[in-house]
């Protein structure tokens, strides 16, 4: 079976124009899912994982079965970091994003203003609890304070997909004394032509 | 009523519109002349709501209207305003007195220095730059700063043709030093974080204007509060040497019929009894505005109100739904920041006994059903 597998894999790598490391990875995960599985302990606990002593690679190192000058034996260490760290995504993609500012703050939450990266898109309002604002970023929530939202969708090894949400108070460069003064000198001329009558 | 018509030449009309978040006021002071308190915008659209108005009932918006107001720098009262006022040509600015001082102007700098998107206050900056090239056209700069007192527009009375007049009663001048004090806090930016610009509470300088048509007034309440102290808000408008005589026949209610703006005493001194009142939902906030005790407060006042929109939040479209399906581990209670326009107009003419006519356009409603 692996061997029809990756024949079918090396044709369909032949045909894509995708970047080669991503090539490998797809059909390195669609291989995963036909290998015989083993139970390994790891410091997540008990996970099981495909045994990749039964591949074809194990066996023959120096094969490129996909026929794009990688060879199965760079396989494993992609293997290696789903085996130790089975919560680890191998795709994240950003499918909302908003900046948002701060309205309202009350006793243990905020309401904020959320405008979506898409300018076509509309204003949102939206309430958060202050347990979602990071230690870090704590001193930073008041009212007019810039934030930013990105929800994002994970993919892991064995298919499942999540989706993640992040919350994190916008820090700039802090306001230096040339450009208050800047600022000044330019309000200055508009404040005398308001004067003017 | 859906379809749109222009009053007559004498008729007062006076139209409230509101998405329930943002509110404008466009009003026919007779013979032709109009003037806009405010701007919104409505779901979907890029235009101010008022500017769509006044286009829809056929006014020559270049040369018709003569006042554009901004009663204070919230977002929801500012929308589109520059796009308005830069169509409005034959218009003067209106803006709460405090908004020339320095300070604030200053503020304004740091706002747009900071380079970050939604910028608070780029309608205003947007504004005082029409404002720098028709000055240099007109020879003047077409802006008045309201306050107490303040004469913004007069129309003498003439033969068959009513006098007209707008008047500022609000931002007090104590309210108007507050604010100004307030505005100098850009000094201890030093060193910190740019975050958005911060105005104090632009509420407590709001402007707040009484306009005289004939023998009718109108009271707009915009959204002053009745503080802070005894010198500022409502309080202030009540010791007001400038306080006008004569009662009200139609009350914009004002922050959306919250209690923090409500002052048993305008109700009692400043309007007619049963007054005409109308008012705009506010859907931002952690509690949508008007509550229901607010309702049973108001209506309990006059048996004539009318709103914009229900107050409470409606059910969100299937887009919004997935946005907050999306939010829900971080964030609850997504909902739209605007709606669909309702819109309230009222007309009649300027003198003899006659009643405010209500139209109302969906969502608009009446409040005290």
């Amino acid at each position: 079976m692996p061997e029809d597998l990756l024949s079918e894999l090396n044709s369909d790598a032949k045909q894509s124009s995708a970047h080669p490391a991503s090539v490998v990875r797809e059909a390195y995960l669609s291989a995963l899912k036909h290998l015989p599985r083993q139970s390994a302990q790891t410091e997540f606990g008990p996970v099981e994982t495909p045994d990749l002593s039964q591949s074809p690679g194990r066996t023959n190192q120096t094969d490129d079965p996909i026929g794009m000058g990688h060879v199965w034996t760079q396989l494993p260490r992609l293997s290696e970091v789903t085996r130790s760290d089975p919560g680890r995504p191998l795709r994240t993609r950003v499918i909302r994003r908003w900046t948002g500012v701060v309205e309202e703050v009350l006793d243990d939450l905020f309401v904020g203003r959320l405008t979506p990266s898409k300018k076509s898109a509309e204003e949102l309002v939206a309430e958060f609890t202050t347990d979602e604002v990071s230690d870090d970023d704590l001193p930073l929530l008041r009212p007019g304070a810039w934030f930013y939202v990105n929800v994002a969708k994970q993919t892991f090894a064995d298919g499942r997909q999540a989706t993640i949400s992040s919350l994190r108070f916008r820090r700039l460069s802090r306001w230096t004394e040339e450009e208050l003064a800047i600022a000044e000198e330019r309000a200055a001329k508009v404040a005398e032509l308001l004067r003017e009558e | 009523v859906t379809s749109y018509s222009t009053p007559k030449a004498e008729e007062i009309e006076i139209s409230l519109l509101g998405p329930g978040i943002g509110e404008s006021v466009v009003v026919h002071l007779g013979s032709g002349d109009w003037m806009v308190v405010d701007s919104c915008r409505g779901r979907g659209s890029a235009t101010s709501a008022p500017l769509e108005y006044l286009e829809e009932v056929g006014v020559d918006v270049g040369r018709q209207v003569k006042l554009v107001v901004a009663t204070h720098a919230h977002s929801d009262h500012i929308k589109g305003i520059a796009d308005l006022f830069d169509r409005c040509e034959a218009a003067q600015f209106v803006f709460p007195r405090a908004s020339e001082s320095r300070d604030f102007l200053t503020l304004l700098q740091l706002d747009e220095m900071a380079e970050q998107e939604p910028r608070a206050y780029d309608e205003f900056a947007k504004v005082l730059d029409t404002l720098t090239s028709r000055s240099k056209v007109l020879g003047r700069t077409p802006k008045i700063g309201a306050q107490e007192g303040s004469l913004l527009f007069r129309r003498a009375a003439t033969p068959g043709r009513a006098g007209a007049e707008v008047l500022g009663l609000a931002p007090s001048e104590a309210a108007v030093e507050r604010a100004i004090q307030e505005f100098g806090h850009w000094r201890d930016l030093l060193g910190q974080n740019p975050g958005r610009v911060r105005t104090g509470d632009p509420n407590t300088y709001c402007a707040v204007l009484w306009i005289t048509v004939g023998e009718v007034n109108i009271l707009v309440g915009a959204d002053l509060l009745t503080g802070p102290g005894s010198d500022c808000g409502w309080n202030g408008v009540l010791l007001s040497p400038f306080r006008p005589e004569g009662k009200a026949s139609y009350f914009q209610v004002p922050h959306h019929g919250a209690p923090n703006a409500h002052h048993s005493q305008v109700w009692e001194e400043m309007l007619e009894q049963d007054v005409l009142a109308t008012l705009t939902p506010y859907w931002g906030g952690q509690r949508p505005r008007p509550q229901p005790s607010d309702q049973q407060r108001i209506c309990a006042l006059t048996s004539r109100a009318f709103i914009t929109c229900k107050p409470d939040l409606p059910t969100q479209p299937n887009l919004v739904r997935t946005d907050a399906a999306h939010l829900r581990a971080i964030a609850t209670n997504v909902r739209f920041r605007t709606g669909f326009i309702g819109r309230i107009t009222a007309r009649r003419p300027p003198v003899g006994i006659a009643e405010w006519e209500v139209a109302l356009v969906a969502p608009a409603r009446d409040f005290c059903a």
